[in-house]
């Protein structure tokens, strides 16, 4: 009874169902007030703000490298015209950051030519005048300060360069009872931090330079600690060189400007060498102690050095096999 | 006889023009008394000792080094004035000259006795100023040995010696001749010493 009570209030609601559909319709449907707005408003602007904020770091990212860079093979599967677009790329990327218009390229390794190096330490006079013109060639990061090159003041009467000073800072040198050894990549022939390198972005190529691609590095240092000779440098922040300082002739491998956490090292100016140009140390030195030549030419002068004079490597017993020899004629 | 007459006459001008020009060129100089006591005859000092020859080989335009600062060449003043071979006499020129190279060197150790254009070898012939490592190899031999290869000394240009395009720095572009030892030079700035302790050569 009661069921079909229900049953009938039931069907005597669903009787007169439109009207009360008709006003539940107009219960939730409320007109725009001044609250209502205020609030949808504001949760909007906390949404985008929010948004926003969350997807900062990823314009950051998309800012500092492009898909480009971001799927780029390795160095010894790139062909040309990849070759050629990354090269664009770079160009572009020296632009937007510094507004320098550089030109980059990729010299690759004369035919029949080992490059090495000859430094009479005996002429040295440790004026450092190689350590900055290279920093100018190689668009170093002056803050915080990049340097390859390291003049070590030696006793006399010692090869030891446990007993050396870098951080020498006379009036006027050469200091009397003192000898100055320039220290960079020695471009060994069986270089330790080759094999250290887990990735394979650092080899040995066909004319003996030792290079570097700044784009595979992962930054890992295993390579400046596996030197001998500690020529290894890290980039621990952004480099910061002035406008007008850039040296806007780049080379891929060589003196373009590097990237906060990668490595970098001397290259015998490979932008300048592989061109026939002297490396931009030998050209600055003021003593004229810096020979520079090709190892397999019998008639260049690193062969005549190495055949009258005496000459010596350092750190030989590590096995590295360095191209660059002191040599000296007092 | 009127002939020896006016070769007298001439003879005559000829001798107050020198005297004159002499005179006028010695006035403006300090030690005029000195050099009219010792060159009293007729003749002018210069005039036994000036070679007008030109130099023996090709001579291009005197290239001296920045540190002299002259801007004629040598013969100019030559002419007039004789030479002495002996290094501490200076008059008015060259006192700022400090001869500092070897032991018994003199001026005409190196500069020509007749022509002041040039340098002078062992045997007394002239060699071009401008080719100053001809000179400097009479003593320096081995150097210029490697000099020529490119082992001693500023090269500039290309590493490849056996092509054009490279080019050896002449003796005198970096050597001063009278005092040819390297200068002493201020060092540029070295990597900034680090804040903790560090282990000095440790590599």
């Amino acid at each position: 009874m009661s069921d079909k009570n229900t049953e009938n209030t039931a069907g005597a609601g669903a009787t007169p169902p439109e009207k009360d559909v008709a006003a539940g319709k107009r219960e939730t449907f409320k007109p725009l007030t001044r609250r209502s707005f205020m609030k949808a408003s504001a949760l909007g602007a906390l949404l985008i703000g929010g948004t926003t904020t969350a997807m900062l770091p990823l314009r950051k990212f998309k800012s500092d490298t492009s898909l480009e860079d971001f799927f780029q093979q390795h160095y010894d599967l790139l062909t040309t015209e990849r070759m050629e677009r990354i090269l664009a790329r770079i160009e572009k990327e020296v632009k937007d950051r510094y507004g320098v218009d550089a030109d980059v390229q990729d010299p690759k390794p004369i035919p029949d030519v080992q490059f090495a190096y000859a430094l009479n330490i005996s002429r040295c006079v440790g004026c450092r005048r190689c350590v900055h013109a290279c920093v100018e060639e190689n668009n170093q990061s002056r803050d915080p300060e990049i340097q390859y090159i390291r003049v070590l003041e030696m006793p006399e009467g010692t090869l030891d360069v446990e007993k050396s000073n870098h951080y020498y800072e006379p009036d006027k040198v050469p200091v009397k009872g003192k000898y100055y050894l320039p220290v960079q990549c020695q471009q060994c022939d069986n270089p330790a931090c080759v094999k250290a390198c887990p990735v394979g972005a650092t080899w040995k190529d066909k004319d003996g330079i030792v290079v570097i691609d700044y784009d595979w590095c992962i930054g890992c240092r295993y390579c400046e600690a596996a030197c001998p000779y500690w020529a290894r440098r890290f980039n621990f922040s952004e480099p910061k060189i002035p406008k007008e300082q850039i040296n806007p002739e780049m080379a891929y491998l060589g003196n373009r400007i590097r990237k906060k956490g990668v490595m970098e090292k001397c290259t015998f100016c490979l932008g300048r060498t592989r061109k026939g140009l002297m490396p931009k140390c030998a050209e600055a030195c003021p003593a004229g102690a810096r020979q520079f030549g090709n190892l397999l030419d019998p008639d260049s002068v690193i062969r005549h050095i190495l055949r009258e004079k005496r000459v010596y490597v350092l750190k030989e017993d590590v096995g590295t096999r360095p191209k660059f020899y002191y040599w000296f004629d007092k | 006889m009127r002939q020896s007459l006016l070769s007298k006459t001439s003879t005559k001008t000829v001798y107050a023009f020198k005297m004159l020009s002499s005179a006028s060129c010695f006035a403006c100089l300090f030690a005029f008394a000195s050099f009219a006591s010792d060159h009293k005859e007729t003749t002018l000092p210069g005039r036994n000792v000036v070679d007008y020859t030109p130099v023996q080989g090709y001579l291009q335009p005197l290239k001296l080094r920045r540190e002299t600062l002259f801007e004629y060449t040598c013969n100019e003043c030559h002419r007039v004035f004789d030479t002495v071979d002996d290094k501490k006499t200076r008059i008015a020129e060259h006192v700022d000259l400090k001869l500092n190279h070897g032991k018994d060197v003199g001026c005409l150790s190196c500069h020509h006795k007749t022509n002041r254009n040039a340098y002078v070898t062992n045997d007394g012939r002239e060699i071009p100023s401008n080719r100053p490592e001809e000179l400097c190899s009479r003593c320096h031999n081995m150097t210029y040995r490697d000099w020529t290869i490119g082992a001693h000394g500023r090269t500039t240009g290309v590493w490849n010696r056996a092509g054009t395009g490279w080019r050896a720095l002449v003796c005198t572009e970096c050597h001063n001749p009278h005092s040819p030892q390297f200068p002493y030079l201020a060092p540029m700035s070295g990597p900034g010493i680090p804040k903790r302790p560090f282990r000095m050569g440790a590599h």
